[in-house]
């Protein structure tokens, strides 16, 4: 026998020995379809609550009785003493009135004090709600910067959820309810927000990297309610405009640090702050800072690849519609040039670059009449074509988006 | 039974019948391509639900295909496979002892054994073609498609797929040879 028939034989032999593949398991098979079916209905859902008209109004009462109620019971345990009654004042606060920041502050105490991770999810869920049925309610409002901190708090409240329901299997019955209130909040946004595919003054005035979270800062003059005096770490005489300024932090380790005095004197957390000084009858100025990230929900996939081209996907789970506006590209030099760079199957950079790294657009500029915009939700894949099969090895990859957040991948 | 176009059709609307027609019709050789090349049924498992995760996906986003269903959805899990692979090496396999028994191929008396590793063999051997011989090959003999087919999913001529099919043949002979050379010069020491 010859050398190309032994082979070809073995090889044959080989084949046979491969085609052998073992019976699938029944139960494995039935689990991967219903997950599939259960995900289909999950997208089915959303395409007909897409095409449903805007939500009923029935609803956004129901919401706002949970929130308040929720709110009540807490605040009556919580501050069963002074501040209960600003807090009562405070619950039915809509963006922009003198009460809301504090409204927001109470929600996060009670997240605090929540005895359970589900107890939290469950609080999580229903101020995110609540802040879909504030902004329902404000859209005609010409408060930009309030409107932005509503946004801001909800996604705040989304990722949280997502997070707490990421890390805890037996809490993921309450996926659907958080799809529903991130259906019901886009529903909203992409009904105000225009054109779509540009930033609206929303979510594109602030800068926000991936290291670097948002911060809004919004102050409140209480004028409801008792009046607040700062009388702790305080030296009478100084100007009135001197403003203590606790600090909230919204991410999911939360500090809160205030030092409020309504009379009686009641202290959550002193803050010695020697130099801030203000007179005993100045009123209070809360100011909350809520740190939100942004950029949390983008991501870039491991590499595959096809002969000259290599892909990544691009997932963008933030709560923004996000478009590339930088590349920073390495390639192993073998591949040779870079001739081309697609998003979804369209041209978006083709000009040629003949040595790593590729630097768009610093280097050569982006084709125009051609959107890099990458949708809420949308998981798109980008690729890039070399003049040479592709090698393996380093694709150093860095893509910075129009809302300053960046993602990086290397292999 | 409807035509593809039509599954299609509704699929993209979501039409949950049409959803589990697909399912129905493509899932079990999706899965018999993917345990081929992954050597593993709950990575085979995982391949298919993500390929058909990712068919939801496109459609969600007013994507995926229009015809060529099949060759987009081997496509998917091709890319996928591929993907695990640059995250995922396999360690060396004991080529010699497997060329021991492939020597003796004519005789049927492999062991279950013996049968599973030679399998792990050509497996790897497969796997570490370059992409597109090793989708080539698995489709045209083990899947049984046409080469027309596969040019579809490849987006290749019919030409250039016979020509991956016979570079991936003779990649597959070279390692045979290599081995039997390196266990000759093993076995005369």
């Amino acid at each position: 026998m010859d050398r190309d028939s032994r082979l070809n034989k073995i090889l044959k032999y080989l084949f046979g020995v491969m085609d052998e593949a073992p019976p699938r398991s029944p139960e494995a098979s039935e689990a991967t379809k219903s997950r599939f079916l259960t995900h289909a209905k999950r997208y089915k859902r959303a395409r007909d609550r897409a095409a449903a008209p805007a939500s009923p109004v029935l609803r956004a009462r129901r919401i706002r009785y949970q929130a308040v109620l929720g709110t009540l019971l807490v605040l009556f345990f919580l501050f069963a003493g002074g501040l209960g009654s600003t807090a009562y004042a405070a619950q039915g606060a809509l963006p922009g009135e003198p009460l809301y920041d504090m409204k927001l502050l109470f929600e996060d105490t009670r997240i605090l004090f929540a005895n359970s991770t589900e107890g939290k999810l469950s609080l999580h869920l229903s101020f995110a709600n609540e802040r879909v049925f504030e902004l329902r309610n404000s859209l005609n409002s010409n408060d930009e910067i309030s409107l932005m901190a509503v946004k801001h708090n909800f996604d705040y409240h989304v990722n949280s959820a997502q997070l707490i329901i990421a890390q805890d299997a037996s809490l993921l019955a309450y996926e659907n309810e958080l799809e529903k209130i991130n259906l019901d909040y886009y529903m909203l946004v992409s009904n105000e927000e225009e054109p779509p595919g540009e930033s609206a003054s929303f979510d594109g005035t602030p800068t926000a990297t991936a290291t670097q979270p948002f911060i809004v800062t919004n102050t409140l003059v209480p004028s409801a309610g008792p009046t607040i005096t700062p009388t702790q770490n305080m030296t009478q005489g100084s100007a009135p405009t001197d403003t203590p300024s606790p600090i909230l932090d919204t991410t999911p380790t939360i500090i809160h640090s205030l030092t409020l005095s309504p009379s009686p004197t009641l202290t959550l957390t002193p803050q010695p702050e020697p130099s801030q000084t203000t007179t005993p009858t100045s009123t209070l100025t809360v100011t909350a800072t809520h740190t939100v990230d942004m950029c949390g929900g983008i991501s870039l996939s491991s590499l595959w690849f096809d002969e000259q081209q290599v892909f990544r996907t691009i997932i963008n789970n933030s709560p923004s519609t996000i478009t590339i506006s930088q590349l920073l590209l390495e390639w192993p030099e073998d591949n040779e040039e870079l001739i081309k760079i697609e998003l979804n199957d369209d041209a978006i950079w083709d000009q040629k670059d003949t040595e790593p790294p590729s630097n768009i657009p610093a280097e050569s500029g982006w084709k125009l009449g051609v959107d890099r915009v990458i949708g809420v939700g949308q998981s798109l894949e980008i690729m890039f074509q070399f003049d040479e099969d592709a090698e393996s090895g380093d694709y150093n990859t860095t893509l910075t988006f129009d809302n300053a957040c960046q993602v990086q991948a290397t292999n | 039974m409807h035509s593809e176009k039509q599954l299609l059709q509704r699929a993209k609307d979501f039409d949950l019948e049409a959803l589990e027609e697909i399912f129905n019709r493509y899932n079990d050789g999706l899965y018999r391509y993917a345990y081929r090349l992954l050597g593993d049924a709950s990575m085979a498992e995982e391949c298919v639900s993500e390929t058909f995760n990712r068919l939801l996906q496109a459609f969600h986003n007013d994507k995926g295909p229009d015809k060529y269903l099949r060759a987009y959805l081997y496509r998917i899990a091709h890319n996928w496979i591929a993907a695990y692979y640059k995250k995922h090496t396999q360690p060396d396999l004991n080529l010699e002892l497997v060329l021991d028994h492939l020597s003796e191929a004519d005789d049927n008396t492999a062991s279950i054994a013996e049968i599973n590793m030679q399998r792990e063999w050509i497996r790897k051997a497969i796997i570490d073609l370059p992409v597109p011989q090793q989708t080539a090959i698995v489709l045209k003999y083990f899947e049984g498609w046409s080469n027309k087919e596969i040019a579809a999913i490849m987006k290749k001529t019919v030409g250039a797929v016979k020509a991956l099919e016979n570079r991936g043949i003779s990649n597959l002979k070279k390692k045979i040879q290599i081995e039997s050379v390196r266990r000759d010069r093993h076995g005369s020491r």
